[in-house]
């Protein structure tokens, strides 16, 4: 009776623990080999797309979108990140100032830069500016782009939209004004934004290391997992040896009486 | 006596790494006083060279990457045109300034440095090496430039940009001349 009580509950304690590790034990080998083949899936391409995990993740921009819209297209900047018409375009540290068009160019003004783009969102050049403050509002003047920085300074163009000079004459000038985007773009923005957020490695690796959980503790319930899986091969040696010592037992004891 | 010292030298290696990586990053010209300096304080208008087709090709060749913007700017005259040209050396760009004459470099000058590391290359003794050199055929510099040890990514941003601004040069030229 008394061996049966000893071995019994070990047995038990083996099966426990394989089942409860049994998930986890589950993901290290499923996410170890699928990092072991990160080229072959093209784990570090992928991105991914699941609201739940990005929002998991935090990649979120934080605050409100700032926009200006001219016809067709639309700027907006959104935690540093530029967009052109729902795309991303640039990211720049400087605040979005408003947007001019000319000839088919696009003249984006940031704090002390103008970055042009053509119609189609392909970036043309980022010119700095030499203004005595920040550039406030851009508009058009004259068949030229003006900038009117924080001083009510104006500056204007040349022809080819590579220099900005001051100019001292008052000009009528159309400044672009930040406005509203719908809920379709909003959506389009916060899509943009995530997109390259999260790769589909950086997710396989955070589950098998566990950081998915936790950026602190996180390695810690793998560390347990992996701990785990050394004791479910001890105790399974320990149970395998305790059978084969009690059936050698029994049958010694068949033997002799 | 003995760990009075060592906390003495230890105190000073420290203030003299400190000081070096404070050095390190910085903005060591501004681009526009640079121009100017180049033309005697009468720089002119700024040009634009289309970067498209062959020309395209060959300058993401010689960076080894694509290269984003359409067009750039430069400033000529006479035989003098002068390139601020920017190259990410580890991680963040380093613009750089490069005066050419009668198509041979006669100066290249760190302008803004963003990185940690690799900040010799700021230092005359470095972009001195690429006084005088042109372009060959392939598109190489037609002498060596020496490294720095520690510096390797700055060296070969600022080795490509040279190349690049003496690319853009002939570029130009060629086009003047047609």
């Amino acid at each position: 009776m008394t061996r049966k009580r000893k071995s019994f509950p070990f047995f038990l304690w083996h099966r426990r623990l394989g089942l409860a590790g049994l998930i986890l034990l589950f993901v290290l080998s499923i996410t170890g080999i699928m990092l072991n083949h990160t080229e072959d899936f093209e784990l570090d391409k992928t991105s991914i797309k699941s609201d739940l995990l990005l929002d998991w993740y935090n990649i979120n921009p934080q605050g409100e979108p700032s926009t200006f819209k001219l016809g067709n297209i639309w700027v907006s900047q959104w935690n540093q990140q530029l967009f052109f018409n729902g795309k991303t375009l640039f990211t720049h540290a400087e605040q979005l100032q408003g947007i001019a068009v000319l000839d088919d160019i696009i003249a984006i003004a940031l704090e002390h830069h103008v970055l042009l783009v053509d119609a189609d969102g392909e970036i043309i050049e980022l010119i700095p500016v030499n203004t005595s403050s920040a550039i406030h509002k851009v508009g058009t003047s004259q068949k030229k782009i003006a900038l009117l920085d924080k001083e009510k300074n104006i500056y204007l163009s040349n022809a080819q939209l590579s220099s900005w000079k001051p100019e001292s004459n008052r000009l009528r000038s159309n400044w672009s004004q930040k406005t509203e985007i719908n809920e379709t773009q909003l959506d389009d923005l916060k899509t943009a934004y995530r997109g390259d957020g999260l790769n589909l490695e950086k997710f396989i690796l955070d589950l098998h290391s566990g950081r998915i959980f936790n950026d602190s503790w996180g390695i810690y319930i793998m560390d347990a997992a992996a701990i785990l899986m050394m004791l479910l091969g001890i105790s399974g040696i320990w149970v395998w040896w305790s059978r084969k010592l009690k059936i050698r037992r029994k049958r010694h004891f068949q033997k002799h009486h | 006596m003995k760990l009075h010292n060592f906390v003495i030298h230890f105190l000073l290696i420290s203030t003299l790494l400190f000081t070096a990586n404070t050095h390190a990053k910085g903005t060591y010209q501004q681009p526009e006083e640079f121009i100017s300096n180049a033309f005697n304080q009468q720089a002119p208008d700024p040009d634009i060279i289309w970067i498209n087709g062959k020309l395209r090709q060959n300058i993401e060749n010689i960076l080894q990457h694509k290269y984003k913007a359409k067009r750039i700017r430069y400033w000529k005259k006479q035989q003098r045109s002068v390139w601020v040209l920017e190259e990410i050396g580890k991680k963040k760009p380093i613009t750089v300034g490069i005066i050419i004459d009668n198509n041979k470099i006669s100066q290249l000058k760190v302008l803004i440095f963003r990185e940690t590391r690799g900040w010799e290359v700021r230092y005359p003794f470095f972009s001195k090496q690429f006084n005088q050199l042109s372009i060959t055929d392939n598109n190489e510099l037609n002498g060596t430039v020496d490294g720095i040890s520690g510096a390797t990514l700055s060296v070969r941003a600022l080795t490509k940009l040279a190349r690049i601004a003496l690319l853009l040069n002939q570029q130009v030229l060629l086009t003047e001349s047609n």
